[in-house]
């Protein structure tokens, strides 16, 4: 499994953002809510809403499409969520989070489904209409992207706008309480043009059958 | 209030100016989603706090992407010189596939984490998953009556459907 290095950098960029949120985590510097709401959060709720969703990605994923598709739909999902849940807890030092921040992480799956299952399903459109003599599985990944950049600008700009407008129609408290939302659509948008295509195409599908 | 609506006027006027008629009929079945999830929180007695107004909103996004989906790709098939009526039908078996995967894996997440959590995140996936579901309704139903119908009305001129641009030469 050969990954792209574009894909490469942008997973090692992630890593250092989560390392990054661990550490202050750990100095006591992460996750800061606003009127005491950490007080009721539970970890455990979020971290097992996370291994749900990761579980019935990649079920969906390989039901639906193939392994290839199955793994980068989970690879997706895990690094959104994680990289969701670690820009939030960074950015929680400036607004304050809510309460509903464990809600609103596992709802962000919404924009990574919204960004990642068309990419997907695009490329395996591609890679069955060529034969791989005439194109790799990377350039299939990178006409998959092309194909799709349309879709990803129009949910992104009507995304970001409707969060803003919810941000911003009411005070600093509004902005932290949505914030795990912005977090989880920048996390969306890096995935799926970076790293979910060329994960896809790293996996070599098995071939059925012998000569 | 006026920031609250910017959202959904802005997604109308985008959608009627580059999709026209079908724009205007996806405009028209987005208003319908959000009265009907307004409605049926209510109804289950929800409360509008930041939890169930976010759940409202994302699925109506779930919504807007979807619709957004489906309508580029009749437009491209239009311009392309095929009749609308076909290219409505082409879309929704093609590029439709995409956003019913969309809605059916984030229902299922969102049902499987109603069983699992007991929080927070419960109470978002209740009103998600209505949303979900009546999104998926008008989308893929009531969207798909409406614009038959407007082309019966209207008829199939390709103007009225998909405002022009020019194609880019492949090759």
């Amino acid at each position: 499994m050969r990954i792209n290095k574009g894909a490469a950098s942008a997973l090692v960029l992630s890593a250092l953002v989560a390392i990054l949120a661990l550490v202050l985590a750990l100095l006591g510097l992460g996750m800061k809510f606003n009127f005491g709401a950490g007080m009721t959060l539970s970890h455990l709720q979020l971290w097992a809403a996370i291994l749900t969703a990761a579980v019935v990605s990649f079920l969906f994923g390989w039901i639906r499409y193939d392994l290839a598709g199955a793994l980068a739909l989970l690879a997706a999902v895990v690094h959104d969520q994680l990289l969701a849940l670690a820009l939030s807890s960074l950015l929680s030092n400036l607004f304050g989070l809510a309460s509903a921040m464990p809600a609103l992480v596992a709802g962000s799956l919404a924009f990574t489904y919204c960004l990642t299952v068309p990419v997907l399903r695009e490329a395996r459109a591609v890679g069955r209409s060529v034969s791989q003599r005439e194109m790799s599985r990377e350039d299939i990944a990178r006409q998959a992207i092309r194909n799709t950049r349309l879709l990803c600008r129009v949910t992104v700009a009507f995304s970001a706008l409707l969060i803003l407008a919810f941000a911003f129609s009411g005070n600093l408290t509004l902005l932290g309480a949505v914030l795990p939302l912005l977090a989880g659509l920048a996390a969306a948008l890096l995935s799926s043009r970076l790293v979910t295509p060329f994960l896809w195409a790293a996996i070599t599908p098995r071939r059925k059958g012998r000569k | 209030m006026a920031k609250g609506r910017s959202g959904p006027s802005l997604a109308a006027v985008c959608l009627i100016v580059c999709f026209r008629l079908a724009g205007l009929a996806a405009a028209w079945m987005l208003l319908a989603q959000l009265a009907l999830s307004y409605f049926f929180s209510a109804l289950i007695g929800a409360g509008f706090t930041v939890l169930t107004l976010s759940a409202i909103w994302l699925s109506w996004l779930v919504s807007v992407f979807a619709m957004a989906n489906l309508l580029l790709g009749m437009r491209e098939d239009v311009l392309h010189g095929r009749s609308v009526r076909q290219a409505l039908k082409e879309s929704y078996a093609g590029r439709g596939h995409a956003s019913l995967d969309v809605y059916v894996g984030l229902a299922i997440i969102a049902v499987l984490l109603i069983i699992v959590d007991g929080g927070v995140i419960k109470l978002f996936s209740e009103i998600f998953a209505i949303c979900l579901l009546l999104g998926l309704a008008v989308t893929h139903l009531a969207l798909r009556l409406v614009t038959y119908e407007a082309i019966n009305l209207f008829g199939g001129k390709s103007e009225l459907y998909a405002a022009k641009r020019t194609l880019k030469k492949e090759g």
